[in-house]
């Protein structure tokens, strides 16, 4: 069963992306990027799951960070 | 698509590069994304409608647009990390130089025809850690004015080694 590593504003610290086993400016920019696309503002609540599901303040599913293309 | 690592979850982080992009977003519940398309006359990164169904990726349901997006993102067109340079791709998409008046104009047109669509920039950057973050150009938050436009800015550094780390 998945769980929330991250349910708040702002940018998640580098615990979450150590449990999504990615760098912490892959899962900046992957979040930027879906922000921007689902018309979310950079600095709005979402939450993330350890499964890199992220969905909005109204539990919205609106992406996942492994969709986007943040190759080093 | 980002990867993760096999091996390990720790990095080498010291080495890691300067990421920087920008995005412009034209949204808004009257939105007519081929409209954006044909004024700006680039293919965006992604756009739909307001009540249109689009596709967030392969791990991802169908989403069904709250409000009609069209956006357009430098990361992979504009090379390097100088945030300045990818600021100033968006501004030659609408006001292209050499004399001619560019896209502009039109989009000004639409946005005082269509009142709910709303112009944003966005600002990409990260830096390693103790980094200076940059500066957004003047010549920007002047074109920004004349659009008009918001300008959302998100830049972070690494947070610091733990100094008892291995």
């Amino acid at each position: 069963m998945r769980r929330i590593i991250w349910d708040r504003a702002g940018n998640p610290t580098r615990f979450v992306s150590d449990i999504l086993r990615i760098t912490r400016w892959q899962l900046r920019e992957a979040l930027h990027l879906i922000k921007r696309r689902e018309n979310i503002g950079a600095q709005d609540r979402i939450v993330i799951y350890d499964d890199g599901t992220v969905m909005d303040a109204h539990g919205e599913d609106i992406g996942n960070i492994f969709n986007e293309d943040t190759d080093e | 698509m980002v990867k993760t690592s096999a091996t390990s979850s720790t990095r080498t982080r010291t080495s890691e590069p300067v990421r920087a992009f920008a995005t412009l977003r034209v949204a808004g519940d009257e939105l007519v994304p081929d409209e954006i398309t044909k004024i700006l006359k680039i293919v965006p990164t992604a756009a739909y409608s307001k009540g249109e169904h689009h596709s967030a990726g392969p791990r991802s349901p169908d989403l069904i647009g709250r409000t009609g997006v069209w956006f357009f993102s430098t990361k992979g067109v504009v090379a390097g990390a100088q945030i300045a340079d990818h600021l100033a791709f968006l501004a030659r998409l609408l006001l292209p130089g050499s004399g001619e008046a560019g896209p502009l104009p039109h989009l000004q047109q639409l946005l005082r025809r269509r009142t709910t669509l709303r112009v944003s920039l966005s600002c990409f950057w990260h830096g390693p850690a103790g980094a200076r973050k940059p500066s957004i150009p003047r010549s920007v938050t002047d074109l920004l004015k004349l659009i008009p436009a918001e300008m959302e800015t998100d830049f972070d550094v690494d947070e610091a080694e733990d100094r008892n780390a291995a």
